[in-house]
């Protein structure tokens, strides 16, 4: 194809790419958090199709997007608010400027008392950063700096030849000829990852029942608020740090406690 | 006109890598961070790839290493999905900032 | 040539071999000891005599043994082989071993024997030894030892009271002698030049000495012979060493070492010669020791002290002769005493045996119940009274003829010593063998074969010697010696007449007062006598004096050196007194004021270092703790954190080694 569309298709690409990386860390949802990644594969496996790469495309299509949906999927399970509702509530409530999770930092310095302190830790609580994110900026900002200073500075020893248009059968030969013990181990690899995972995900069966069983024994249910498990009241109510409702302690929670306490 | 010699693809990767490292260190949730792992992954298999093209063609040896590199990331998150699953649950929070364990 | 010329020297060997033997503690085993004694000096008898025979031949022969280097001289210890020598020397070693053969018997009852014997065989071989002694040095060296095994011998029984005190007289008397010879002695080898006896003689014969130098060194050698022989005033120890063994008194006291000081003054005979007044002195001291033994020998109420008395008189007599001018008249009546004496010596210890005490009281009567002893005793006693025995002339002529040759009254007083020892001779023999028998004495047997055969021996040896006539004997000796026989007929006769004489008178007082030891006509005399005409009483008092002297001298000490040493320990004490008051006052206050500052010092370094030492010290310890939490703050704990920082250095790495190569 001409340089033209090449340079058209590649710049809008790379943008959509970039773009939605960068996306992926302003929204305060979760869900389209892994969405926005999803299209930033999808843009690179455009680019790599750009590149000549069929299979290599095909692939991270494949795995990365895959993996994408796994991720989204646990964002569902694991988190509290993976829509994202509840954070954009309270950002209208509080008035808090920025876009999206940006203005949702993490306040700086001691907690001050009296009444702030609330809201101080109110802000803690929700916050979608660490600490840490001017220096993250700036370091981020700086290894690309750095890296695009290099990369344009480098005299790259260019190759001209047109790469074959069979790459995928080249790259299935090498595979199987010459890398096989390089693919195979990456098998094997993908085979301990997945019984690793297996294992760690487990649920440990005799430790965790009793604590459960005593509180359910007892027969006070304890209500908990889901962001702030230290809470704890034995009736329905409202978390007295974030306002929202409690709800039953699960035994997960119980667990964590539990956890919690003897961690 | 040419298409986008080598150069424009690294700047692309060199601007994924920052964003990916302004995730990791910056994200609180923990999942968000191994978002952002994948990013930087993703940028130098973009790398490779843009070499591959534009110095060495006719080697595809650079080709079996991103899908190597890619499998690899696979498996990572796998491993980092089956952690973080643990600490959730034994702390009912995904947050970075709890695992405060390593202060001495 | 011959043994006795080659080994003569063996003579006085054996028995001081045996002596070291014996002193290694090998004296215990007394039968052992007896007889190593007696074979060793049998020996020496063999050796002596065919030295002699080698002798009388006209050998000589001299051996010498190196000693000292004193002051550039050198001492050596030396014998020789000369008629006199050997002569005496065959002579004292066969009355040696018949005394060595009774004291066997004598001797068999006494737990000490084999102490005795080394005792004797030590005496035996000095006696040896001072005989043939061609030195002046050895002879002295012998001399002493003779003196020390007379002290030993003497005070063999030292259980008994009164003997340690006899011994110690006998050794220290004669010890005032020994002092004037080592002095004359000293005098004659420093003029000299050697202590050789015929380098001696030969120095005097040239006349390289001066008349005075010849008299001082004659009187001061005469004074250590008459010493060793009993002569006025050193008489005293003899009759008090009679407390010791009879078989000691036979040897030591009546033969040999009393017999010494004459043989000294035969062997330096031309010496003497040389220094006419000390001849004279000789022969009056002599006479007057004669006539004092012979006195005292009269009123002695025990047998054993009339004999010391009896060696006395004799050895005056031989004084005599010898001073009279004739050495044979001195050395025959030496040989010829030498064997009556030990004769007597050795009877008068069997009656000791028989009746078990020596005091006359004991005795009487004993002839028919002690036949040979009684006959010895009778040959004896004849021999010592002048009597002629078998024919023989009486060996006392020559000495009076000697004396009628210088001078009347010297010839007078021999005549009557003559008269008194046939006197005494006949008493005692009259006192012991007849009359009546005291009740002791009335039970008494015969002597045993040990002791009675060698008293037979002897008393043979007395007629065997003395059948050669005087003249005969005496021309032999002279012959031997190369001198003359001095002979007078009138005097021979008179000396038969008054020996006759004296035994008669004897007899006869015997038979007159049977039963009495002492004649009652000397009764009112004897005290007198006994004691010596008073010189006892006199050496006691001189005894008390001395003690007096030393008791007032320890007074002096204790009454002014005392003191004065007390006055002198006051006075030290009081200046150490005074010394540690200074000290106290001036180096303690020093000391004192030291100590105080180095305190001070102390403290003062004390408050820097805690002051500023250590609040540095702790000052830096906070600055390094505060440093500490600041670099705490580091660890977080929180992976973020440590993320970032993983990721800062990274770049700072990568950018660092890029801009390294760009530029």
């Amino acid at each position: 194809m001409s340089g033209l569309i090449e340079w058209i298709l590649f710049l809008a690409l790379s943008v959509l790419a970039v773009g939605m990386a960068a996306s992926m860390l302003v929204t305060m949802s979760m869900y389209r958090a892994g969405l926005a990644l999803m299209s930033s594969f999808v843009a690179l496996a455009g680019l790599f199709i750009l590149l000549n790469a069929d299979l290599l495309a095909a692939i991270q299509v494949m795995m990365n997007v895959g993996g994408m949906l796994v991720m989204v999927l646990f964002m569902v399970m694991l988190m509290m608010d993976p829509g994202g509702e509840m954070m954009w509530d309270m950002k209208r409530k509080m008035h808090m400027p920025g876009p999206g999770a940006l203005s949702m930092t993490m306040p700086r310095g001691a907690p001050p008392s009296g009444k702030e302190r609330q809201h101080h830790q109110m802000m803690v609580d929700m916050a979608m950063s660490t600490a840490q994110l001017p220096w993250a900026l700036a370091l981020g900002a700086a290894s690309a700096l750095v890296l695009i200073v290099l990369v344009v500075r480098t005299p790259w020893p260019f190759s001209s030849v047109q790469p074959t248009q069979d790459a995928t059968g080249a790259v299935g030969t090498l595979l199987l000829s010459r890398y096989m013990l390089g693919f195979e181990g990456a098998a094997f690899l993908i085979l301990a990852g997945i019984a690793g995972a297996v294992i760690f995900a487990r649920r440990e069966r005799a430790p965790t029942s009793r604590p459960a069983a005593a509180t359910a024994a007892s027969g006070t249910k304890i209500f908990t608020c889901p962001m702030h498990e230290e809470v704890r009241q034995s009736g329905p109510g409202q978390c007295p740090l974030c306002g929202m409702d409690l709800t039953p302690a699960t035994e997960a929670s119980v667990h964590h406690g539990e956890g919690g306490g003897s961690a | 006109m040419n298409g986008p010699g080598l150069v424009p693809y690294l700047i692309t990767s060199a601007l994924l890598f920052g964003i990916g490292v302004v995730g990791v260190l910056s994200q609180r949730n923990a999942v968000m961070v191994l978002m952002s792992v994948e990013i930087i992954l993703n940028a130098a298999i973009l790398n490779l790839i843009a070499f591959w093209r534009f110095v060495r063609p006719d080697n595809f040896d650079a080709q079996v290493f991103a899908i190597v590199a890619v499998t690899i990331g696979a498996v990572e998150m796998a491993a980092g999905l089956g952690l973080m699953l643990l600490v959730f649950r034994q702390r009912g929070s995904t947050n970075v900032d709890q695992l405060q364990e390593l202060k001495l | 040539m011959s043994i006795g010329t080659h080994f003569f020297w063996l003579a006085p060997f054996f028995p001081l071999a045996v002596f070291v033997l014996l002193a290694a503690n090998l004296s215990r085993f007394a039968r052992l000891a007896i007889m190593l004694a007696i074979t060793a000096l049998a020996g020496s008898v063999v050796i002596s005599g065919l030295g002699l025979f080698a002798a009388a031949q006209g050998a000589r022969a001299v051996i010498s043994m190196p000693w000292l280097q004193v002051g550039g001289r050198r001492l050596e210890l030396a014998l020789w082989l000369d008629p006199l020598g050997i002569s005496v020397a065959t002579l004292v070693s066969m009355i040696g071993l018949m005394v060595f053969v009774y004291a066997a018997s004598y001797m068999a009852d006494d737990p000490r024997r084999g102490r005795f014997f080394a005792e004797l065989s030590l005496f035996i071989g000095a006696m040896l030894t001072l005989v043939l002694a061609a030195d002046l040095v050895t002879l002295f060296i012998s001399w002493e030892l003779v003196g020390l095994c007379s002290y030993l011998l003497i005070g063999f029984w030292f259980e008994k009271p009164e003997v340690p005190s006899a011994a110690t007289k006998a050794f220290l008397t004669t010890r005032v002698g020994d002092l004037a010879m080592l002095a004359g002695i000293l005098l004659l080898v420093s003029a000299v030049g050697s202590s050789r006896i015929d380098a001696v003689l030969a120095a005097i014969s040239t006349g390289g000495l001066t008349p005075g130098l010849l008299r001082t060194v004659a009187l001061l050698l005469f004074t250590g012979a008459a010493g060793k022989s009993a002569q006025v005033p050193f008489q005293g120890w003899l009759p008090d060493a009679m407390v010791g063994p009879t078989p000691v008194s036979a040897l030591l006291h009546s033969a040999t070492m009393v017999a010494a000081g004459v043989f000294f003054v035969a062997r330096l005979y031309p010496l003497f010669l040389a220094a006419e007044p000390v001849l004279a002195l000789a022969a009056w001291v002599g006479a007057i020791t004669a006539l004092l033994g012979a006195t005292a020998a009269l009123v002695q109420p025990d047998l054993k002290r009339l004999l010391a008395y009896s060696t006395m008189s004799q050895l005056g007599l031989m004084f005599m002769g010898l001073g009279a001018g004739s050495l044979l008249a001195g050395v025959l009546l030496l040989l010829a005493q030498a064997l009556y004496k030990s004769t007597l010596f050795l009877a008068a210890g069997a009656v000791d045996h028989a009746v078990e005490g020596t005091a006359f009281a004991r005795m009487g009567g004993l002839a028919p119940r002690m036949p040979c002893t009684c006959l010895a005793f009778a040959v004896s006693a004849a021999a010592l009274a002048g009597l002629p025995v078998t024919l023989a002339l009486p060996p006392k002529d020559p000495v009076l003829a000697a004396a009628w040759a210088v001078n009347l009254p010297l010839f007078a007083t021999a005549l009557l010593v003559s008269l008194l020892t046939a006197l005494y001779s006949a008493h005692a023999f009259g006192v012991v063998f007849l009359g009546r028998p005291s009740a002791p004495a009335r039970q008494v047997h015969e002597a045993r074969a040990g002791l009675l055969a060698p008293t037979l021996v002897l008393s043979g040896l007395v007629v065997v010697g003395l059948l050669m006539n005087a003249q005969l004997f005496g021309r032999l000796l002279g012959q031997l010696l190369g001198v003359t026989t001095p002979e007078v007929g009138m005097v021979t006769t008179l000396a038969l007449a008054v020996a006759g004489v004296g035994v008669g008178l004897g007899l006869w007082a015997r038979r007159a007062w049977p039963h009495v030891p002492l004649w009652p006509v000397l009764q009112p005399v004897a005290p007198a006598v006994e004691s010596e005409f008073g010189l006892i009483p006199a050496y006691r008092a001189l005894r008390r004096a001395g003690l007096r002297l030393i008791a007032t001298a320890g007074m002096i000490d204790r009454r002014v050196f005392d003191p004065v040493g007390v006055c002198l320990a006051v006075a030290a004490r009081r200046v150490v007194d005074a010394a540690a008051r200074v000290d106290h006052a001036v180096f303690d206050s020093i000391t004192r004021a030291a100590v105080q500052g180095m305190r001070r010092l102390i403290q003062a370094t004390s408050t820097f270092d805690l002051r500023r030492l250590d609040a540095a010290v702790r000052g830096f310890g906070s600055r390094l703790l505060g440093l500490s939490q600041h670099v705490r703050r580091v660890q977080t704990g929180r992976i973020e954190n440590y993320l970032l920082a993983i990721f800062v250095w990274g770049v700072i790495i990568i950018a660092g080694a890029a801009l390294a190569a760009l530029l």
